[in-house]
């Protein structure tokens, strides 16, 4: 877990509203993501939890305070949303290695080997030159971070990952969550699924709104 | 991504390949019609391979405007969807008729008040109202399918960091293109029978070639059920390429 550079997301008295004279989602949100760490946000539908992965990705800009990133670039932060969004015109390979070749210029070859790891990996090796449409769920699901990971991302934000999996498939997609600790990877991981949350043993739990904070959990 | 690129491509030449063979049908049938039509059979090819030909060039022409103009209503830089929008409005909204006529009659004489003198022959004028009239219905089609495509998809591409453009080219543009062919196909046959309105500035195709053929013989039925006939042949060739377009779809997912 040495890691020479200093990369972490902190939250800083973070506040969000979406209009101009509204109630505000949450205010005054402090905390510190760290890599290699797995993190949960949890509480019931509607207190937030997306807004505030919104907030991390980018996607929307805070109302007060500000989410620091401190050592990391746009790519260095993966993805991985609810319906996962899979390219259907794609082979699960080119799923894969389709930003690597444009964002990052990597050559079609070293891509294709680097993906090709991956996919074995993650158990998906016989996969590759399937269409989207032609797999199941959880390996759809394991194609999407496998897809995060190409970019060779510092932390993944996950939204509600487990919401269209069965108990078996939870339990597996919380040993693919501590094996991405493993490799330094941070997780945060939005959810209201109990299943995932008992899986991944958080204590502090609650369903209170005034006590939706994101809770460090376990680390690697 | 490559694949997408192939059925359009596959597709581009299926057509053309069907109009040859369309046409090839017609040459083969046309001296086994009744004695006055077999009589003048060069003359109902010659207006076959014009609005063929017509409909060929115009459709090259449409599909970029098409796409021009869709991308230039998504992107809305500058007021290009303002520009787009105009466009739209007049094509959609004068009769194809008078479109031809403005090109023909007009567009030279504007030009001419800026000093460029550009002759448009009847031909340049048919295929060039035809394209862009057809542009802008294909800038429909092809945003409706765009529109249709899932939010999640560009922005899972841009959460990879694929810029816009990239997001465009390489994730939405695809997979809309797939979705557009229907419409575009539709869009076509409506091309091929709208052709017949070149014949108002002269252009000698396939309804020209029928009623000169009734003022030259007095006999109606024969002369225009047979160019009705041709353009069922020609039409029917343009439906043909939606069971192709189904068959590489499978043969894409059963390869695997």
């Amino acid at each position: 877990m040495e890691s020479t550079k200093t990369v972490y997301i902190e939250l800083r008295s973070l506040g969000f509203r979406y209009s101009k004279h509204g109630k505000f989602l949450f205010r005054g949100l402090n905390c510190k993501f760290q890599k290699g760490f797995l993190h949960a946000i949890l509480g019931p539908s509607g207190v937030g939890k997306t807004t505030l992965l919104r907030l991390l990705s980018d996607e929307i800009l805070p109302t007060e305070g500000e989410v620091i990133k401190e050592g990391l670039g746009r790519q260095n932060l993966g993805v991985v949303y609810q319906g996962l969004h899979l390219f259907p015109h794609l082979t699960v390979l080119e799923n894969l290695t389709l930003a690597p070749r444009k964002v990052l210029r990597m050559h079609k070859n070293h891509a294709e080997v680097e993906a090709l790891r991956l996919l074995q990996q993650f158990d998906l090796h016989g996969l590759s030159h399937r269409m989207p449409a032609k797999i199941s769920g959880g390996q759809a699901q394991r194609v999407a971070i496998a897809r995060a990971l190409m970019l060779q991302p510092e932390f993944i934000l996950f939204d509600e990952p487990t919401a269209s999996l069965d108990t078996d498939r939870v339990k597996v997609f919380a040993d693919t969550l501590l094996d991405l600790t493993k490799l330094d990877v941070g997780c945060i991981v939005v959810t209201h699924d109990q299943r995932l949350v008992s899986q991944i043993e958080i204590k502090n739990y609650s369903k209170a709104v005034e006590n939706f904070l994101p809770h460090t959990g376990i680390p690697a | 991504m490559r694949s997408s690129i192939n059925r359009a491509l596959v597709g581009a030449f299926a057509l053309i390949l069907f109009s040859c063979i369309a046409y090839q049908v017609v040459r083969i049938s046309l001296p086994f019609a009744p004695e006055v039509i077999a009589a003048r059979r060069d003359l109902f090819l010659m207006g076959a391979k014009a609005t063929l030909l017509l409909t060929l060039s115009a459709t090259i022409l449409g599909f970029f405007v098409g796409i021009l103009v869709a991308w230039m209503k998504e992107v809305k830089w500058l007021g290009t969807q303002y520009l787009a929008q105009a466009f739209t409005i007049f094509t959609q909204g004068t009769p194809l008729l008078v479109q031809i006529f403005i090109i023909f009659f007009a567009l030279p004489e504007v030009l001419a008040s800026f000093g460029l003198n550009i002759s448009i022959d009847e031909w340049k004028a048919a295929a060039l109202a035809l394209g862009l009239n057809v542009g802008a219905y294909h800038a429909e089609a092809f945003r409706g399918a765009l529109l249709s495509i899932d939010d999640g998809q560009s922005k899972v591409a841009r959460s990879l960091g694929l810029s816009r453009f990239q997001t465009f080219i390489f994730v939405l543009l695809p997979q809309a293109s797939d979705r557009a062919t229907l419409p575009f196909l539709s869009n076509t046959a409506a091309l091929l029978k709208d052709s017949a309105l070149a014949s108002s500035i002269g252009v000698l195709e396939l309804s020209l070639a029928g009623t000169r053929l009734t003022s030259e013989t007095f006999k109606p039925v024969p002369a225009l059920a047979t160019v009705a006939l041709i353009y069922l042949v020609f039409t029917g060739v343009i439906f043909l390429w939606r069971p192709v377009q189904k068959l590489l779809l499978e043969a894409q997912d059963g390869v695997h």
